[in-house]
């Protein structure tokens, strides 16, 4: 179905792998407008295409990707994607967001999205360009770290790979993006589970923009906007996010020693102005964003990405490590092995504080002693030995030992690094949050409490339930749109005037005000998405989403496309089993201290749930009200909320049931993923050898069957196929498009394969009849073969085996047909002849 | 003697990130090290939350907060993550 908006390209890409077959999935254009893209989307989708209670490691789970409308348009921080699917630590939904190029790549090639279903008999490898899908043999692959398998991959193209933690199904197992990561929720796994070790992505599609001129306009501003404020334009360039160590060990919101205090002594040891002091060699981005908060550094002699706050936050002060320099060899060895540092490093705390107690002796690392961390690293990944338990993240882990208290986590997953008892709406963000203890999903708070340039008291409850619910909407809206959220940091402008100051009563009054919000942002959940009909400069994203695509987006119309998003994926959680008295933090936050002295220093989240769920127009146990859902225009949800609103425990039976199966549907997906990583290993070159074969294979079955052309759009005037045609039958000057001249074309296919992906310039036309090679074959006369190989040295597709002073033979699956090697051999001989093709060019020769 | 810790860019601006100054109030710290480091202070330091021993002043006394022996004073330029 295609779409009448621009900024999109208009398709969902389906594809089942147990099948191995591929189609479009139908979007009504009215989806797009409500949920715009992202994770919204994806939740709209997983909504029809998951059964309710399924296993999350099940071929019936389903990964969606997603990017947004803004993705790859060039609007600031814009080259998100993500991807949803059942989560494999909380039972219910994850989205996680990548700023990797694969996004950008996808919607090149002509998707918005990409629904993957089934398992693959195989591990694969799924190629995706403008005509479709391949379904590859990734079995070389498999069992390879990151950085390995990303070398194997075409430089020009946008990928996604998962590393052994996500083939050994470790419950929080990452997909990487080039150097960037989608973290959170086990997402590797799922990919996993699905015997599916890489997806590729390439194509040359232009992007249409609806108001181009208003576009680039609203651009510039924002640009402007971004590299003047305080935060986007200096601290994250300057020291990245790893700024914060020392901002939150001010404040108290710095983890210490598994969430047990919320300062450290040691914090300026790992800080990030040590980092940038130090090591940093320079910063760095996602493509398109003005404000490059990635850190490069130089450790141990070689360039490397740098950690971010949380990395360093759980593997520096929560596990009471002092040594920044062991942080990055943990950070890239996680990567390596595909592993979220997050809640790995919030399950190793937990582990270190059983240890403390005396129930997990046999651990080999503790608070303040980690020699033995980068080998426990790898048996974590592996799922070998004590690793094997910690694989199935904290609160697994905790239960199994008898002491569910020392996991912290919400749902299932692990917090972020931000201590919530000296920011207690961040601990409320935390609860509510719908892919389980999530920082962003859940408002991010502390930004306002603690971190940000406004004064507002830390420690009440009032106004934190209004405040966490308006962040929440406006990031889950930036993500939809394909943004990051960290532009959303200059939404409080530096102004001298109101920012804060010492001496600032304007500050203070900011302060008293934001605790009335609960007036002000109250009536959220009741207002009309067509209310607030004007654009503010503060969220730039209603204007570019608006001049980008043409949907008419406004302040209320944008909030609205997060309040759906966000309420999508409850009623998905709800659908799936969770209840309000999921939304829960441990003990720990809520009823003791954090200051012996300061009894309020606790989370009270008793007392802001309700509100919460008011605020929100869900009723007192946490289920979206009919009118909210009539209010948002989701009536396919209607008939799940009147069975919740009777009994808000309906559906409590099959997250029981699902946990307890978990186990066996692990082990039974993780027996022949096993088995493929031995068999990958011990005859790794030759499957390699085979691989390339094969490949070789079908790409010349397809160049016996075309006609070569240049697309005159498309070409980037580079001439590449110029210098590539081994018959001149290309021209090309400087500054021109190439033209083929048939007449001349033996058609081998070299300009295709020299063509860059992203161009993609070098149009494949379907051969006629009389055209098609594939019947014929070339073959050497052995008794007039005179052995001089001029035959081997001229043939473009290296089809032709030769040594010196021994006949030539030609490999009949590699040969094109082109004619070449007839061509050369002197007349005199004439040893090669073309005859009809007997051979079945599928089958390997010999 | 009051420790004072100036984090992120505050630090780079003036070139110190940690020092110690003798003052009883918050508003005689401030004014101190206005006077010691000049404007590259008095721009960033507009922007600054102060902690003392961890809690903002402003739900302390704000200025007039008093600081006593071995406290500790973080000025702290706004900061965001994620």
């Amino acid at each position: 179905m295609a779409i009448t908006f621009a900024g999109y390209a208009g398709r969902i890409l389906d594809v089942d792998l147990g099948r191995r077959t591929w189609g479009l999935y139908p979007v009504p254009e009215a989806t797009f407008e409500q949920f715009l893209g992202g994770k919204a989307l994806a939740a709209r989708l997983l909504w029809d295409l998951i059964e309710p209670g399924i296993d999350a490691l099940s071929p019936e789970n389903v990964m969606v990707f997603t990017t947004g409308p803004l993705t790859g348009s060039g609007a600031p921080a814009a080259s998100r994607f993500n991807c949803s699917t059942k989560n494999v630590l909380t039972g219910g939904i994850v989205s996680s967001n990548c700023g990797g190029d694969f996004g950008l790549h996808l919607k090149r090639a002509g998707y918005d999205g990409l629904i993957v279903r089934g398992r693959a008999e195989v591990p694969t490898w799924l190629q995706i360009d403008e005509h479709g899908v391949r379904f590859l043999d990734a079995l070389h692959l498999w069992g390879l770290e990151v950085e390995a398998v990303q070398h194997e991959l075409p430089a020009k193209a946008g990928h996604v790979v998962i590393g052994p933690a996500g083939e050994n199904l470790v419950r929080f197992a990452a997909i990487l993006s080039g150097e960037r990561v989608l973290g959170r929720g086990g997402v590797g796994a799922v990919m996993g589970s699905k015997n599916l070790k890489v997806i590729t992505a390439s194509g040359a599609r232009r992007m249409r923009f609806h108001d181009p001129k208003g576009f680039g306009a609203s651009l510039r501003k924002w640009v402007q906007t971004l590299q003047k404020h305080s935060i986007t334009g200096g601290q994250l360039p300057r020291y990245g996010t790893a700024a914060m160590v020392t901002g939150t060990n001010a404040t108290n919101t710095l983890p210490t020693r598994n969430f047990q205090f919320g300062n450290w002594e040691h914090a300026p040891d790992v800080s990030g102005e040590l980092m940038a002091e130090r090591d940093l060699v320079m910063n760095d981005g996602c493509s398109s964003c003005p404000i490059r908060c990635g850190r490069m550094i130089n450790h141990t002699g070689r360039h490397m990405k740098g950690p971010e706050f949380e990395t360093v936050g759980m593997f520096g002060p929560n596990i009471e490590n002092r040594d920044l320099r062991r942080i990055y060899d943990w950070n890239h060895l996680c990567d390596q092995l595909g592993m979220d540092t997050i809640s790995l490093g919030s399950t190793l705390a937990a582990a270190m504080e059983l240890k403390d107690r005396g129930l997990m002796p046999d651990l080999p690392v503790a608070f303040g002693n980690h020699d033995a961390m980068d080998a426990l690293l790898h048996d974590i990944a592996w799922r070998r030995g004590i690793g094997d338990v910690v694989a199935e993240g904290s609160m697994r882990m905790a239960a199994r030992y008898g002491a569910p208290e020392v996991a912290m986590h919400s749902k299932g997953m692990e917090f972020a690094a931000y201590e919530p008892r000296a920011a207690v709406g961040h601990g409320l963000g935390y609860a509510t949050s719908n892919r389980g203890g999530c920082h962003l999903n859940g408002g991010y708070l502390v930004f306002f409490e603690a971190l940000g340039p406004v004064n507002i008291d830390p420690l009440t409850p009032l106004a934190k339930p209004a405040l966490a619910i308006f962040q929440q909407n406006t990031f889950e809206a930036v993500a939809a749109s394909g943004g990051c959220i960290f532009p959303t940091y200059a939404i409080l402008p530096d102004m001298p005037a109101w920012a804060v100051n010492p001496h600032g009563a304007s500050a203070r009054l900011f302060g008293e005000v934001l605790k009335l919000s609960r007036k002000i942002l109250g009536g959220q959940g009741r207002m009309s998405p067509k209310s607030l009909g004007f654009h503010v400069p503060l969220i730039p994203h209603t204007k570019s989403v608006e001049t980008l695509t043409g949907i008419r987006m406004r302040l209320g119309s944008f909030t609205a496309v997060g309040e759906r998003g966000f309420t999508m994926e409850r009623l998905f959680n709800l659908r799936e089993g969770l209840t309000a008295e999921d939304d829960a933090l441990p003990k720990r936050l809520t009823d003791e201290p954090q200051h012996k002295d300061r009894p309020d220093s606790v989370v009270p989240l008793k007392e802001m749930l309700p509100v919460y769920y008011q605020v929100r127009d869900w009723d007192e146990r946490g289920v979206p009200r009919n009118r909210l859902i009539q209010k948002l225009g989701m009536d396919y949800a209607a008939d799940v909320v009147q069975t919740l609103e009777k009994d808000p425990g309906a559906f409590k039976a099959r997250r029981t049931q699902v946990f307890a199966r978990e186990d066996g549907v692990l082990r039974e997906v993780l027996a022949p993923a096993r088995k493929w990583q031995q068999q990958a290993e011990a005859s790794r070159e030759a499957l390699r050898a085979a691989f390339l074969r094969s490949r070789a294979i079908a790409r010349a079955d397809r160049i016996r069957q075309s006609l070569f052309r240049v697309d005159e759009v498309r070409c980037q005037q580079c001439g590449l196929c110029a210098k590539a045609c081994p018959v001149d039958a290309i021209r090309w000057s400087e500054g021109s498009v190439a033209f083929i001249e048939q007449d001349k074309c033996i058609r081998c296919g070299e300009c295709w394969v020299a063509c860059p992906p992203h161009y993609d310039a070098i149009a494949l036309d379907p051969a006629q009849p009389d055209q098609d090679r594939t019947a014929v074959a070339y073959r050497v006369i052995d008794e007039k073969c005179e052995r001089c190989g001029i035959c081997y040295k001229k043939c473009p597709v290296d089809a032709i085996a030769w040594q010196r002073k021994e006949i030539a033979r030609i490999d009949d699956a590699l040969c094109v047909a082109c004619g070449r090697c007839k061509e050369v051999c002197p007349p005199k001989w004439a040893a090669i002849v073309c005859e009809p093709r007997v051979v079945n060019p599928q089958a390997p020769t010999p | 003697m009051v420790k004072v810790k100036l984090l992120s860019h505050l630090g780079r601006a003036v070139g110190v990130q940690e020092t110690a100054v003798d003052a009883d109030t918050v508003g005689r710290l401030l004014s101190t090290l206005s006077k010691q480091y000049g404007a590259p202070f008095d721009t960033h330091v507009r922007m600054c939350k102060v902690l003392v021993n961890g809690t903002n002043v402003a739900f302390l006394k704000d200025t007039r907060t008093k600081l006593a022996d071995g406290d500790e004073v973080v000025l702290m330029p706004p900061m965001a993550g994620g």
